[in-house]
């Protein structure tokens, strides 16, 4: 029998887990929050103090001083198109791996998901080489390209997953309402997966949103660099601008976090692979 | 509206013969039931007929045309799943709907047609719920709205009524029969149920692992079973089956359950002893002697309203009986006559009618 006492003590604990595991998740960013807002004398204060009169000149110096308008628009792009295309083909992938009767199957699965487990640094020199044999570099498609790749296994596996789950006779009878595959696959499959499509589509875009190594490499002007690495060029010679930094950090996480929100129901299916009654 | 007929169909799968050289014709607009225990091909067959499987051997057509190069759309067959195969994201409507909606006809056109079919069916009030906010039997007749909204020249069900109660499985019976009488097409319909069987068709074939029994009207699976296997597996409960040895041949008779019994038969059997089988139907059992009578023991007794199946112990051999409500009591001593001109004869080696 579980007492009141230790009932009251279960609860302390779970709170104090809980504020432990939100501080460890969302401290980086109230942080590179609070430093956005601090006027250039109290940035580099130590201890670190509040600001006393939060400013917005970090904001307007990120914005004014770089075209740092134009990276953001280039990161969209390429996580926009990582996506677009990691889910067609992919999807396609997976609906093929899923129902249609092919030999090899499993083993094509393992092969795909042993592409994933390529450390990137190991792979950067030859695609640098294959990027410029094909005069893309400095392009956003080199990234588009290279991001679907690397996404491609993933994708593949959470949607072929997904696909299976679909009984075999529903199948069956959209045949024999008269759909070829293509059909059954759009009219009937996709919607089915619309949870992991989800959960797929936001990881794909938190991925090449956040890439570092391939941007930094493929790209070489403003044209086709994106945020982490505009980002990470900030710095001078002489000063580091800490509050230039926080601000552009806190700008392209935002939009992150708002898509998240929006699709956290279906995320959570997705992930959770709810079963599917037919 | 389609004759099907199945020639030398053999169905493997690896080394598994599933089906084994079928040969018959399912006549068009008629109610064909293939029955047999789990596991026994008739699924697979189904499958064969709307062209989800190849036959390893064997052509399949139909009115005449072999329909080997058809794809399982474009044979114009409908089929119901055992497990409905509703679409989950689509309404009742947009289910029913769907193979008008493939095949491109107008909005008013489908409209239309769905609002009837509904009607038929008794679900015009479902049309905007999701199949997951249905009771089994109004999934039930969506899956039979979405095969007869397209007029489709043969029905297939694969033990639609499996998965109800056994109240709703009586009632949905009878709308499937009357279904069959109002649209008139050929319909072919499996079950393990032998009683289903029975009841819906104009003619069965039951099957043993992959190979056809018998085939004919209920009447005369009843009356006339071919071998034993058909014997026990049509009528509930099951036939009794004993072994009898031969007393005489010309007139033939044979010796079992303490008497000596006159069977009517048309063949000779191959050795001295056969299969004879009665129905519990056809073994009547009261406390006072009947003439010719014989004695027995209860051993216990199914009260099924109106009457009672009793269990006998004769000499050893269970015999199962039927006697009046009340009349008799485990562990009782009784008289029972066996309706000699009810008595089937099988042989004891091919196990086939005699």
């Amino acid at each position: 029998m579980v007492t009141g006492s230790q009932k009251g003590i279960r609860s302390v604990l779970f709170w104090a887990g809980l504020v432990a595991a939100v501080a460890y998740c969302l401290g980086p960013f109230v942080w590179q929050f609070i430093t956005s807002l601090k006027p250039a004398a109290e940035l580099t204060m130590l201890p670190p103090v509040l600001p006393t009169r939060p400013v917005l000149e970090n904001y307007r110096s990120v914005f004014a001083a770089r075209p740092f308008l134009r990276i953001i628009l280039n990161s969209l792009v390429v996580a926009s198109g990582t996506t677009f295309f990691s889910l067609a083909i992919g999807s396609l992938a997976a609906f093929a791996l899923a129902r249609l009767p092919l030999r090899g199957r499993h083993i094509f699965l393992a092969f795909v998901l042993s592409v994933s487990m390529f450390p990137p640094i190991a792979t950067v020199s030859p695609l640098y080489i294959v990027i410029r044999f094909l005069g893309l570099r400095d392009t956003l498609t080199a990234l588009v390209i290279t991001y679907t790749t690397f996404s491609l296994p993933l994708t593949i596996w959470i949607l072929t997953n997904f696909f299976r789950e679909v009984p075999r006779e529903i199948y069956l009878a959209a045949l024999l309402d008269g759909c070829t595959p293509f059909q059954i696959f759009y009219r009937i499959f996709l919607p089915l997966a619309a949870p992991g499509l989800s959960a797929t589509a936001i990881l794909v875009f938190i991925f090449s949103w956040n890439e570092f190594l391939f941007a930094l490499t493929f790209t070489s002007t403003a044209a086709s660099r994106t945020i982490p690495v505009a980002i990470a060029l900030f710095p001078g010679v002489h000063e580091v601008p800490w509050g230039e930094i926080a601000a552009a950090s806190v700008v392209v996480t935002v939009p992150v976090v708002v898509l998240v929100f929006v699709f956290q129901r279906r995320i959570v299916e997705g992930l959770t692979m709810g079963a599917m009654k037919g | 509206m389609v004759d099907i007929a199945l020639r030398g169909v053999w169905k493997s799968f690896g080394t598994a013969d599933v089906i084994r050289g079928l040969d018959l014709t399912i006549r068009d607009r008629e109610f064909f039931t293939f029955v047999g225990p789990s596991g026994c091909g008739k699924s697979t067959i189904l499958n064969l007929i709307a062209g989800l499987e190849e036959p390893t051997k064997g052509t399949i057509l139909f009115d005449s045309e072999p329909v080997a190069d058809l794809s399982p759309g474009r044979r114009d067959v409908a089929m119901v799943f055992q497990s409905y195969a509703l679409y989950p994201h689509m309404t009742v409507f947009e289910n029913i709907a769907f193979p008008l909606k493939v095949r491109k006809e107008r909005r008013e056109v489908v409209s239309r047609e769905v609002g009837r079919v509904a009607e038929l069916l008794g679900i015009g009030d479902q049309l905007g719920k999701l199949p997951r906010e249905l009771s089994g039997g109004q999934r039930q007749r969506v899956a039979l709205g979405r095969a007869i909204i397209r007029r489709p020249r043969a029905f297939l069900m694969d033990e639609p009524l499996s998965n109800l109660d056994a109240r709703l499985r009586m009632e949905m019976r009878a709308e499937i029969k009357k279904l069959h009488r109002e649209l008139g097409i050929t319909t072919v319909y499996v079950t393990h149920d032998q009683e289903e069987a029975m009841s819906l068709s104009d003619r069965v074939a039951v099957l043993s692992e992959g190979e056809v029994r018998q085939c004919s009207r209920p009447g005369e699976l009843y009356e006339r079973p071919a071998d034993v296997f058909v014997a026990g597996f049509i009528g509930s409960p099951p036939m009794n089956l004993f072994g009898a040895r031969v007393t005489s041949e010309e007139p033939f008779r044979i010796a079992a359950l303490g008497a000596v019994l006159s069977p009517d038969v048309s063949a000779a059997p191959s050795g001295g002893t056969v299969i004879a089988g009665i129905r519990p139907e056809d073994v009547e059992v009261d406390t006072r002697p009947l003439p010719g009578g014989l004695e027995a023991e209860v051993e216990l007794t199914e009260p099924v309203g109106p009457y009672e199946w009793v269990d006998l112990n004769v000499g050893g051999v269970r015999l199962r009986a039927r006697a009046e409500a009340g009349k008799v009591r485990a562990g009782q001593r009784v008289f029972f006559r066996v309706a000699e001109e009810r008595l089937h004869v099988f042989d004891a080696e091919t196990e086939k009618r005699l």
